[in-house]
């Protein structure tokens, strides 16, 4: 086998990696991860102060996932609309920690077939990847077209 | 004393920032660019990561430290908006 493949086979390599299920290997990372989706939104809810982005803290510029938070818990209030207009990848969000949450309490034969079977879907079309690269193009565009909208929808 | 307090929280903010920063780069060369990306993303994972990750990547500096600028910061933000408004 060549030790050195063109950099477009490298590539296709790193989009096809299994992200999604490294972080569902470990079932604490899952429990972790819901736990902590979950007291963060139960404090925003309430209107107490919870966990807030340290770039859009520090540099004044929206991270490609601020406004998630606040959009997934208008989707878990039902309301689509808002939830939209605040983070189109909110429903993607929640489906994730659905699955994270999901994952991680199922018992340990069940758990491991479900990430052998995110990992090979993962694999085979790299939807991850793709979707992350995405979210990083819809990052760009609401901060270089609609800046000044996106800014002040990220606001407390 | 509520600017000042404000002053202390951005310092502790600041102080976040760093500890983020730091984090994550240690999340980019240990799992790549696509969990360096969730990391930019969510930075609730990146703090995860750290601390489930706390040896392996000797982040025992890092983690406490980044743990005690996040509460400070809520801490001071928060009596520096209470003393202001009164």
């Amino acid at each position: 086998m060549d030790p050195h493949p063109p950099s477009s086979t490298r590539t296709d390599q790193r989009f096809s990696l299994p992200v999604l299920a490294q972080v569902l290997e470990r079932r604490a990372t899952g429990l972790a991860i819901g736990a902590a989706a979950a007291l963060h939104l139960g404090l925003m809810y309430f209107e107490l102060p919870s966990w807030s982005c340290p770039v859009r803290d520090t540099l004044g510029i929206p991270c490609p996932g601020c406004g998630l938070s606040r959009a997934t818990a208008a989707l878990l209030l039902g309301d689509w609309r808002t939830a939209l207009a605040q983070h189109a990848f909110a429903p993607l969000l929640l489906a994730v920690l659905v699955l994270l949450v999901g994952m991680a309490l199922l018992p340990e034969p069940l758990r491991r077939k479900g990430v052998a079977r995110v990992a090979r879907f993962e694999r085979h079309t790299g939807l991850t990847a793709l979707l992350l690269v995405a979210l990083m193009l819809y990052w760009l565009v609401r901060l270089l077209v609609f800046r000044s909208a996106f800014i002040h929808s990220t606001l407390g | 004393m509520g600017t000042i307090f404000s002053l202390l929280g951005g310092i502790a903010g600041l102080a976040s920032f760093v500890c983020f920063i730091m984090v994550l780069i240690k999340l980019f060369q240990d799992k790549g660019v696509l969990h360096g990306i969730l990391g930019i993303i969510c930075s609730i994972y990146t703090f995860i990561y750290g601390w489930m990750n706390v040896e392996k990547l000797n982040n025992r500096n890092i983690m406490p430290a980044w743990t005690a600028a996040i509460i400070a910061s809520v801490v001071f933000n928060m009596l520096g908006g209470f003393l202001s408004s009164r």
